[in-house]
């Protein structure tokens, strides 16, 4: 019958440098993994954020041309900031549709593209119709202080978040046959990581201003 | 000490076999090759998703611009376009100025890759804009014209390629 030989288990334990050799090893080892492992996981925070801030500009920007490709006339528009956040928040009016059908601009078919600094928010704002919907003058619609005055009161839905600025402008020459168009630009921060975009969107069946 | 831990002894421990090393050795390789090739193809993901986000921002913009162009020329002399010699986008008044037009948008992101000391690469751009009497029926008639297919291709400096189509018509479709 086999034995276990005695010698077997009286095996010495580590020598002192034995010791220290396979405590410099392990330590190099795992720094190396731990450092390794860090930059995997940084880059992936930096492609996960860059990626959500992709999707993000990609939904603002689907969202955006939706309104604006259907929408009848540009108004009044802010050209808002990317990076001073103290300056009056950008913002465009649109006529988005006649509801009514009498060729008048009317308070509920009116539709606010504006951006809220202070939840960095890119945002729309209507209004539902009341009883008595007002009639707006094309001079009124496209007066500057007509975009705070319709923000007043309404309904507000966020169309894109982590917006922390943003610009807009109208080119519309009305001496040209060229459609009206609406340029924005965003900047986002998401994880940290900042990404502008710039973009155009241009209307598609614009009208005449109604007289 | 060199009598507690005597040098001959220290070192005459048995060690590690050939063969036990090297299955060490290729355990420890596939551990990193996976590893490796699945940070890689997330690299390469990533890379490819930023670069198709890049194109199709490119390709939208100038269709934008196309869209915002008449179908007709509103002047009594037709500006000309591309094709009649004039380069600047800014001169050209109607939709079928922009037909072979190409241009080059410079690449801005740093994440998009290109070999360091040869030209930055662009995304290029090309325009078709061809005349349909009906959506199916190409002429090249403009009195006979009822339709503008629109189609602004992509290329980029991997290769990939894409096309972004936009449909014209004479009158406006209003709501």
């Amino acid at each position: 019958m086999w034995t276990h030989p005695k010698h077997h288990f009286r095996r010495r334990g580590l020598s002192y440098p034995e010791l220290c050799l396979g405590l410099a090893i392990t330590a190099i080892v795992g720094a190396a993994i731990a450092s390794f492992t860090f930059a995997t996981a940084q880059a992936w925070r930096n492609t996960e954020a860059g990626i959500s801030a992709e999707t993000l500009t990609h939904v603002a920007t689907a969202r955006l041309n939706d309104i604006v490709h259907g929408a009848r006339l540009l108004g009044a528009c802010r050209g808002g900031s990317l990076d001073t956040p103290g300056l009056a928040p950008a913002g465009v009016l649109l006529w988005t549709r006649d509801s009514n059908g009498d060729g008048q601009i009317q308070t509920s078919e009116i539709t606010l593209i504006g951006h809220d600094p202070v939840k960095k928010q890119l945002y729309i704002h209507t209004q539902p119709a009341p009883k008595i919907d007002i009639t707006w003058s094309y001079a009124a619609f496209t007066l500057p202080t007509a975009i705070d005055s319709f923000a007043a009161k309404g309904n507000r839905q966020p169309i894109a978040s982590h917006v922390d600025g943003a610009a807009m402008s109208v080119t519309f020459d009305p001496a040209s046959a060229d459609r009206p168009r609406l340029n924005y630009q965003l900047k986002t921060t998401v994880q940290g990581k900042v990404e502008r975009f710039n973009g155009a969107v241009t209307m598609r069946a614009p009208v005449s201003p109604p007289t | 000490m060199s009598g507690r831990f005597p040098h001959s002894r220290l070192w005459s421990l048995p060690g590690f076999s050939l063969i036990e090393a090297m299955v060490a050795c290729a355990v420890l390789a596939i551990a990193v090759t996976g590893l490796a090739v699945s940070l890689a193809a997330s690299h390469q993901n990533s890379t490819a998703a930023d670069e198709r986000g890049m194109m199709l921002q490119c390709a939208r913009s100038l269709l934008e611009e196309l869209a915002g162009k008449p179908f007709k020329s509103p002047n009594a002399v037709d500006a000309p376009g591309w094709k009649q010699g004039q380069p600047a986008r800014v001169a050209y008044d109607d939709l079928f100025d922009y037909d072979g037009y190409t241009d080059l948008v410079p690449v801005e992101n740093a994440s998009v890759e290109f070999e360091i000391g040869k030209p930055k690469p662009g995304f290029k751009r090309a325009v078709v804009v061809q005349m349909r009497r009906d959506p199916a029926t190409v002429t090249t008639n403009m009195g006979l014209a009822n339709f503008a297919y629109v189609a602004v291709t992509i290329t980029a400096p991997s290769g990939k390629t894409f096309t972004l189509p936009y449909w014209a018509a004479r009158t406006d479709l209003r709501r």
